[in-house]
């Protein structure tokens, strides 16, 4: 068991050096050189080529692609994200964790959602399968995957927020603003984890456990909660574990609508000023994540599964 | 019904709905009793409708399917009982042991939780009523370190150690009617031969009415009494062992028995050769 | 319902073709005295903060919202085949070389790739398109060479190859119309796919740029006017998920169609 545990770290290791490395190169195929940079950062007022020659040895920008890497990846890991383009009295790292909260905590609302939306949907739709219920949930989840976040946001502004004045349109600040921003983040989401637990449980109840169960005269209840969702989760905790990474992945766009201050918003006003190291230090931060997360919840499959944890 | 059956199946016809309203049927009409203290054995290929026919009684089908037709359980007739009637009829008046038995439990529990979830759905017995109850059924199923087993996951035991397990548990609420659907075909050779023998105890000993579904031959001659053939949802002929194997009316039967007599000389053959050798 | 599916998406590409015909309008020209002017005979969806006809931008959104992303798909299925052919067929190093390619770039969260290769390459619809190609190629090369894989050792390649046909020709010859069919299927849903991703950019105003009409960016512009004339946010993003839904609904009745065993199952 714990062998398992080490051997599946190490294996992390050099997927999180492959995304670091991938981030590097993209700094490094900009169009603009980093030493003229550099010096616009500097407010250098006259940009000479003797001026750019002195930064590239100062900064040691001549060295070999591989060495800059491996002083990169050292300063990454103290965190050292360098500065911004746009704004040089300001750090990479302050521009990060100023927006990370606000992120993180649209995301874990939208988390929220999530789970109390589509647990319980997904299991009554299997359980009711081709019902009604079935029937509208389904119908709704074909037309929340063809409709557009950004939409939804909009017509929620408008609806919530305008015509009945309930909640604010944009900014932040409190829990009000939260709400529609976080529920139009988890509408895409929401849909997919219904499908995922109802086929899930669709496919546990073929099972022959299921059979046995019923023919031993066990109560339906227990069958579906007992025993048939908590197969379903466990197959799904690795996917439902990746929802948190691709939560905060996918506020990019609503944070857009709702104005919303986080790293979504961040990024887009960075592509848009070409604030390079910004961009870079999002991504693998949200590289990172992904890879982390899916490590995290491997591992924790791994130890609620009887089967593989090796027990003999 | 009369006073000898205990269970008298009449007419039963299941369809199976189709995607665009088509509708099979499965099972065409099929009629059979089963007599107290009697084996009664179904023989058929898969998919003639054997382990189907089983589900109906039991009111395990889904609205997929469409079932007529009676099966008079002590004079009441199972079609037309409650869901929740029929839940508490199986494993405690119809108890019925499956093919497979690596799959049949949940993965995810333990071998304890899992036997005392069958006599929590049936009876009211405390924590330690139902732990010595889980203990002294692996005792009377001769299976060592019972204790140990009950900590076990299923995965962790063997196919005929599970079954055996299956067995126990279907006698511990002394069924009246006890199903054995394949209760061989996915275990090893050594082990089928061990399970056979618990089966012919149950019969000697206990006395329960037994419906004993497969599609091997030289198990059925073993345990039943009475032999039923099915084809193709119908049943094609019935009667004792002797019967079936000499005196069969239908083609199919015949062909049946044929091949499994030429499969059975050769293993004799072969036997007999390692013998001399 | 596939059959009225297909009329919708056809009559939208025809509609988008022959845009200057049907457009009752041209979509750029302005009349500020007629600005939010409602539903009417002359501007049948009202005209925008800028008074242009709605409607006829609408139509002309057709072009860059629908023909990019045909075009992203082409590209992407181009990208998919050629990378999955060669690992399908030659095995070996190459197998391995793309397979690990395509590993990591299906565990990478895709939505940032687009991003970050947009903020590379500068803000253009191109760079979108190319990115979406980038992202979206893995998907086919690794479904494709699953394919090769599997009709390789299928009897009338085996039986083809016996009698003596080069083995360039039967892998073009039998493989090609046994893979299409999943092909048809993943490429029909993965429209839906391209239409929103390409329309969200847009609506960032990463892609598509103003004053062209596309539909998601005329949402961004209906967003700025949402509390004065909240109407004119209905009629794009009503068309996109009308589209989009076509287009799932179209490859799910596809795969039924093509795979009775799946369809058994639903």
């Amino acid at each position: 068991m714990k062998a398992y545990i080490f051997k599946r770290i190490l294996t992390t290791i050099p997927l999180l050096l492959c995304v670091s490395f991938l981030c590097f190169v993209f700094i490094n195929l900009i169009p603009s050189d980093p030493a003229e940079v550099a010096l616009r950062v500097r407010q250098t007022p006259v940009i000479t080529e003797e001026a750019i020659e002195e930064v590239r040895e100062e900064l040691r920008l001549n060295d070999p692609y591989f060495v800059r890497y491996i002083r990169w990846l050292g300063d990454c890991l103290t965190l050292d994200f360098g500065v911004s383009y746009t704004n040089p009295s300001r750090t990479v790292l302050g521009e990060i964790s100023r927006c990370l909260p606000a992120t993180v905590w649209l995301a874990g609302a939208s988390l929220l959602f999530v789970i109390i939306l589509s647990l319980p949907i997904g299991f009554l739709c299997a359980v009711y399968q081709n019902s009604w219920f079935d029937k509208l949930m389904r119908a709704l989840i074909f037309m929340t995957t063809a409709m557009p976040a950004y939409w939804i946001g909009l017509l929620l502004i408008w609806l919530v927020s305008i015509q009945w004045d309930l909640l604010p349109t944009s900014g932040s600040g409190s829990i009000r603003h939260m709400i529609l921003p976080a529920f139009t983040v988890s509408l895409t989401y929401i849909s997919t984890y219904i499908r995922l637990i109802r086929n899930n449980m669709l496919e546990n109840m073929k099972e022959d456990y299921v059979l046995y169960a019923k023919v031993r005269g066990l109560k339906q209840k227990n069958i579906l909660v007992r025993h048939i969702l908590k197969n379903s989760l466990h197959t799904c905790i690795v996917a439902i574990g990746m929802s948190i990474p691709q939560l905060i992945a996918g506020t990019i766009v609503v944070e857009n609508v709702f104005a919303w201050p986080g790293l979504g918003k961040l990024c887009i006003e960075s592509i848009f000023n070409r604030d390079y190291p910004v961009i870079q230090i999002y991504v693998l931060l949200i590289g990172t994540l992904f890879v982390i997360f899916n490590l995290l919840f491997d591992i924790i499959q791994y130890l609620a599964d009887p089967r593989l944890r090796g027990e003999r | 019904m009369n006073d000898k059956e205990i269970l008298r199946v009449k007419n039963l016809v299941v369809d199976v709905k189709g995607k665009n309203g088509k509708r099979s049927e499965i099972i065409k009409n099929i009629s059979f009793e089963l007599n107290k203290g009697e084996c009664l054995g179904i023989l058929g290929e898969s998919g003639s409708g054997k382990s189907m026919s089983m589900k109906a009684i039991l009111g395990l089908l889904d609205s997929h399917f469409i079932i007529r037709g009676s099966a008079y359980y002590k004079n009441m007739d199972l079609m037309l009982e409650t869901p929740e009637k029929l839940r508490s009829y199986r494993g405690n008046d119809i108890a019925v042991i499956l093919q497979n038995p690596m799959t049949c439990f949940d993965p995810l529990f333990r071998m304890e939780d899992q036997m005392k979830e069958t006599w929590q759905s049936h009876l009211n017995l405390s924590k330690r009523e139902l732990h010595e109850k889980a203990l002294s059924v692996l005792r009377t199923m001769q299976i060592p370190n019972e204790r140990d087993v009950l900590r076990k996951y299923p995965h962790q035991l063997s196919g005929g150690m599970l079954q055996r397990i299956t067995i126990g548990l279907a006698l511990s609420m002394e069924p009246e009617i006890l199903i054995a659907d394949e209760p061989t075909s996915s275990i090893d050779a050594i082990t089928q031969f061990e399970i056979m023998k618990e089966f012919q105890k149950i019969k000697e000993k206990c006395g329960t009415s037994m419906i004993f579904i497969t599609h091997d031959l030289s198990v059925i001659s073993q345990v039943a009494d009475r032999i039923l053939v099915m084809n193709q949802g119908e049943i094609v002929d019935m009667g004792d062992f002797k019967h079936i194997t000499t005196k069969a009316q239908d083609e199919y039967t015949r062909h049946l028995v044929r091949s499994k007599m030429m499969v059975m000389r050769q293993y004799n053959q072969v036997l007999q050769k390692g013998e001399t050798l | 319902m596939a059959v009225l599916m297909l009329g919708i998406i056809l009559g939208v590409i025809i509609a988008g073709i022959f845009a200057p015909v049907v457009a009752p309008h041209d979509p750029y020209k302005t009349d500020i005295l007629n600005k939010f002017a409602g539903f009417s005979m002359s501007y049948p969806l009202g005209t925008d903060h800028l008074g242009r006809c709605i409607l006829s931008r609408m139509i002309y959104g057709i072009r860059p919202t629908l023909f990019l992303s045909i075009l992203t798909m082409t590209g992407t299925i181009f990208l998919g085949m050629i990378m999955g052919l060669l690992a399908g067929y030659f095995r070996g190093f190459v197998d391995e070389v793309i397979m690990r390619i395509v590993d990591v770039m299906l565990s990478f969260p895709s939505q940032i790739m687009v991003f970050a290769i947009v903020a590379l390459l500068g803000v253009d619809i191109r760079n979108v398109i190319l990115a979406n190609v980038f992202i979206k190629w893995a998907w086919y090369a690794r479904m494709i060479r699953t394919n090769v894989m599997k009709y390789r050792d299928k009897n009338y390649i085996l039986y083809s190859k016996c009698i003596g046909n080069r083995e360039r020709y039967i892998l073009f010859r039998h493989l090609l119309p046994s893979i299409s069919s999943e092909l048809a299927v993943l490429a029909t849903l993965d429209m839906g796919w391209a239409i929103l991703n390409i329309s969200t950019l847009s609506f960032l105003k990463l892609g598509v740029q103003p004053p062209t009409p596309e539909w998601g960016a005329m949402l961004n512009e209906a967003k700025n006017v949402m509390t004065t004339n909240p109407v004119q946010m209905i009629a794009p993003g009503l068309a996109i998920v009308i589209l989009v839904a076509a287009f799932h609904f179209l490859g799910d009745a596809l795969r039924d169609a093509l795979d009775p065993k799946e369809a058994e199952y639903e």
